[in-house]
């Protein structure tokens, strides 16, 4: 089953390790401007949201790039950009729909994420278990028994004449 | 340069300038952040003579070496400074949260910022760019509105700020970063208002490099894991599982256990029974989620909304420090009312813990009959009155009424006031304590008494003693009374106290976070852990700056820090008698509710106390009134400082014989 990296805003803390972890092991300096994910925060609301590539299916920024720099990696599924076709025309930065691919200052290029091939840092580094790399049908479950407690408080709310 | 990122920005705000000094020469001697900025702030200024609120009085911040990585809690962000609100002068603050790593990411170690705007300012820095920007529209709003307006203004910029009561000088005003995260002792925040400026704005793109980042990436990774383990030490497991759902008020019980809570203005100590309600209220019902500072995974804060026709609010916090100040020292019972006090706090810009310290003072003297009502504008200071304590913080807040002498704090109110009045203030250097009862654990007691910035536990929080851990005593001292909470043992106090003086003075100067340095050895009960986490910082040192840096080395940094603090105070009139704990721990006994040592607590055996302070100023190479040597001074490279202190006559020249 492939594994997907996907990300849970309700467990995150907004400690922002990510950004560092994937600077770090992506760069080699730790600069969240160079994160090939980042973690926005929403004061007022009390909300953290992890942000990052989604490895889309049908991907706009691969479907649209002139120059077919960016391809999928057979072992990971990631959509992985090639630096020696890129012409940095910046065309896959306007058409993802999240935001999630950005220039680094440091060298001017466009750059995403690219699953760190198959071994993401973020996940490994994340505190809470906000951001996962598991198994496709391994998640759903997880999300469905998670789902399923939240329906069985529910349930008894109502049973005893609540809500 | 690996680590450190190699600059610190030198801002004049009298000509709207800066200029840009070398970080490398420094690391060796003082790593960075704390240690670095005390030396820093001692050649910027005249530190023996300048005046809190004078234009050439320096703040200088500080990041550090280990700040904005992948390090644990490497958020940390340290404030130098002389202080308004202690005696002693001495100003430092730390805070948690990410400006410290933005402003390494924008390329800068350290700041030091002197002079006065000629109007209300913001800096605000993107990488190299130092721009000072008009706050004529951000001057006499709270700090929660400054924020928001601020953060999208400038989108990914994190910013530190004042608010009303720095902008008008109350001694115990505060600086606020993220929802969270508050450098709220001593008064930098009146300082920054003295000098027109409203906050710092950082935007970062530069990063930080480092040495080995391939060794540094699985290091901090061993050490995350380390810290969140359940196994991993004694007091740690307990202190990580409370701490990360239930914050720093969560180990309310732990410590009133000792007796170390202090209650109804230190008149009363140990368990409350109050403590479970508000820890749940807290943990339970009001924090929707918790919050972690940079890269940190314990995320001990928390942040509020509560809806309600009077004490609706949304902040960040409390922390312990603010439960206990406003909630047991002021006999609050009402949480609810705890942290509406705490939201107005937040968005005036006040330190909760002096501003808790204060009621609590008030109502003592209410009670005593030292002050009436027309002190307090009419608002009647009885115990527990939580609704006087809201109409005050917003008078302090904005030096409307009564709260213009309020401002001052208690310290300083009490002097108008008398002698009488000044019994009830719970002070050393003219700062009153935090959530502490100092009568309870002889140690902690000397280490207040002597903190330079004043009552407070985090110059040196002697934890082998309060979790009362003989073998780590035994490891440090040698002596296994040192961890006794009811010895005197002159040796093994003095000597526990300075180790932890010197070694509490790391963590802020390499940028991490003190809960977390702790936790990684001294507050485990097997001394094995303690050498693990020399192993991690000496490593984590190597690996980010590149440079080897031993135990010993690393120890003497601390201490070198410490004597700098000494040096300031002893040149500004600081002696042994400032060290003396205050009239309320000399003469009065304090019962309460908690399992260990005698009910009540007893006074202070001056005699005893005095014979540990002869050893402790033996111990650090002081005259017996508590002034560095030049010898000391010397040996630890801090010859400029021995020079300046001779040039005010704090120490005999070389050539007199010394008295």
């Amino acid at each position: 089953m492939e594994k997907l990296l996907l990300f849970n805003p309700s467990k995150c803390t907004g400690c922002k390790t990510c950004e560092m972890a994937c600077s770090l092991s992506q760069t080699g300096v730790c600069n969240p401007a160079s994160s090939r994910r980042r973690t926005i925060s929403f004061d007022e609301d009390i909300l953290d949201v992890p942000m990052q590539c989604m490895q889309c299916g049908n991907a706009a920024c691969m479907n649209i790039c002139p120059t077919q720099a960016i391809y999928v990696d057979p072992e990971t599924n990631a959509k992985i950009k090639n630096p020696d076709k890129c012409i940095g025309c910046r065309m896959c930065m306007i058409a993802c729909p999240f935001g999630a691919i950005s220039v680094d200052p440091l060298t001017n290029k466009i750059v995403k994420c690219d699953l760190c091939l198959g071994d993401p840092a973020c996940a490994k580094f994340c505190p809470t278990g906000a951001i996962e790399y598991v198994p496709a049908d391994a998640y759903s479950l997880t999300r469905q028994r998670e789902a399923i407690k939240e329906i069985s408080k529910m349930m008894s709310t109502i049973a005893k004449g609540g809500a | 340069m690996y680590g450190n990122t190699g600059k610190i920005a030198k801002i004049d705000l009298n000509k709207g300038t800066f200029t840009v000094e070398d970080t490398t020469p420094y690391l060796k001697k003082y790593l960075g952040g704390r240690a670095l900025n005390h030396i820093l702030l001692f050649r910027e200024t005249d530190t023996a003579k300048v005046k809190p609120f004078d234009p050439e009085n320096v703040i200088v911040f500080g990041a550090g070496p280990l700040g904005g990585t992948t390090w644990p809690s490497s958020g940390r962000f340290q404030a130098t400074f002389i202080a308004p609100l202690p005696y002693s002068g001495w100003g430092d603050s730390n805070v948690g949260g990410a400006v410290g790593p933005q402003l390494k990411f924008a390329g800068w170690d350290n700041l030091v910022i002197k002079g006065k705007a000629a109007e209300p300012t913001y800096l605000y820095i993107e990488d190299d760019k130092i721009e000072f920007r008009s706050a004529k529209d951000l001057w006499g709003k709270g700090i929660d509105e400054c924020m928001h307006t601020l953060h999208t203004r400038h989108l990914g910029s994190e910013v530190i700020l004042i608010g009303p009561a720095g902008e008008n000088l109350v001694k115990f005003a505060m600086l606020r970063t993220h929802r969270t995260s508050s450098m709220g002792r001593t008064g930098g925040g009146a300082v920054m208002g003295s000098k027109n400026l409203k906050g710092i704005v950082i935007k970062g793109t530069k990063g930080v490099k480092l040495a080995d980042p391939n060794k540094f990436f699985e290091l901090s990774l061993q050490c995350q894991r380390d810290l969140m383990d359940p196994n991993f030490g004694m007091v740690h497991s307990l202190t990580y599982k409370i701490m990360s759902k239930y914050g720093t008020p969560g180990i309310t019980r732990l410590i009133g256990q000792t007796g170390m809570v202090p209650i109804k203005n230190w008149n009363e100590c140990g368990l409350w029974a109050q403590d479970g309600e508000l820890v749940e209220y807290i943990g339970d019902k009001v924090w929707q989620r918790n919050d972690a500072c940079y890269t940190c995974p314990v995320h001990c804060h928390g942040a509020y909304r509560i809806e309600d026709p009077v004490y609706g609010c949304f902040s960040g916090g409390p922390e312990y420090e603010t439960t206990c100040a406003l909630g047991h020292k002021c006999l609050e019972p009402r949480s609810k009312v705890v942290l509406k006090i705490n939201a107005l706090c937040n968005d005036l810009g006040i330190d909760t813990v002096e501003t808790g310290n204060l009621f609590a003072t008030l109502m003592e003297w209410t009670e005593k009959g030292i002050i009436d009502d027309k002190f307090t504008d009419g608002v009647h200071m009885s115990w527990g009155n939580g609704d006087g304590m809201i109409a005050l913080a917003e008078k302090i807040g904005k030096i409307e009424g009564c709260g213009k002498k309020l401002s001052e704090g208690p310290y300083w109110l009490a002097k108008e006031l008398g002698e009488e009045a000044m019994k009830y203030v719970y002070h050393q250097k003219g700062m009153c304590a935090t959530g502490v009862e100092t009568r309870s654990t002889i140690g902690s007691m000397l280490q207040f008494a002597l903190s330079p910035r004043g009552s407070h536990h985090l110059s040196g929080l002697p934890t082998a003693e309060w979790v009362n851990i003989p073998a780590i005593a035994v490891h440090i001292t040698g002596f296994a009374e040192a961890g006794d909470i009811r010895s005197y043992h002159p040796e093994g106090k003095a000597r526990l106290v300075q180790f932890y003086e010197n070694l509490f003075e790391l963590p802020d100067s390499l940028g991490i976070c003190k809960f977390n340095f702790g936790h990684l050895g001294y507050w485990h009960d097997r001394p094995e852990d303690i050498e693990k986490m020399w192993d991690y910082f000496t490593k984590a040192l190597l690996y980010s700056t590149g440079t080897t840096f031993t135990k010993e080395e690393l120890m003497e940094i601390g201490e070198r820090a410490y004597q700098i603090e000494r040096a300031v105070i002893t040149m500004r009139g600081i002696r042994r008698q400032d060290d003396m704990p205050n009239w309320k721990c000399l003469n009065q006994e304090c019962p309460g509710e908690h399992p260990a040592g005698p009910n009540p607590l007893p006074p202070i055996d001056k005699e005893k106390y005095e014979k540990i302070l002869d050893k402790y100023y033996e111990i650090r190479g002081w005259t017996q009134e508590g002034v560095p040597t030049r010898k000391r001074l010397e040996e630890l490279g801090l010859k400029e400082v021995a020079d300046v202190m001779e040039k005010k006559g704090v120490i005999p020249g070389k050539s007199k014989p010394q008295k």
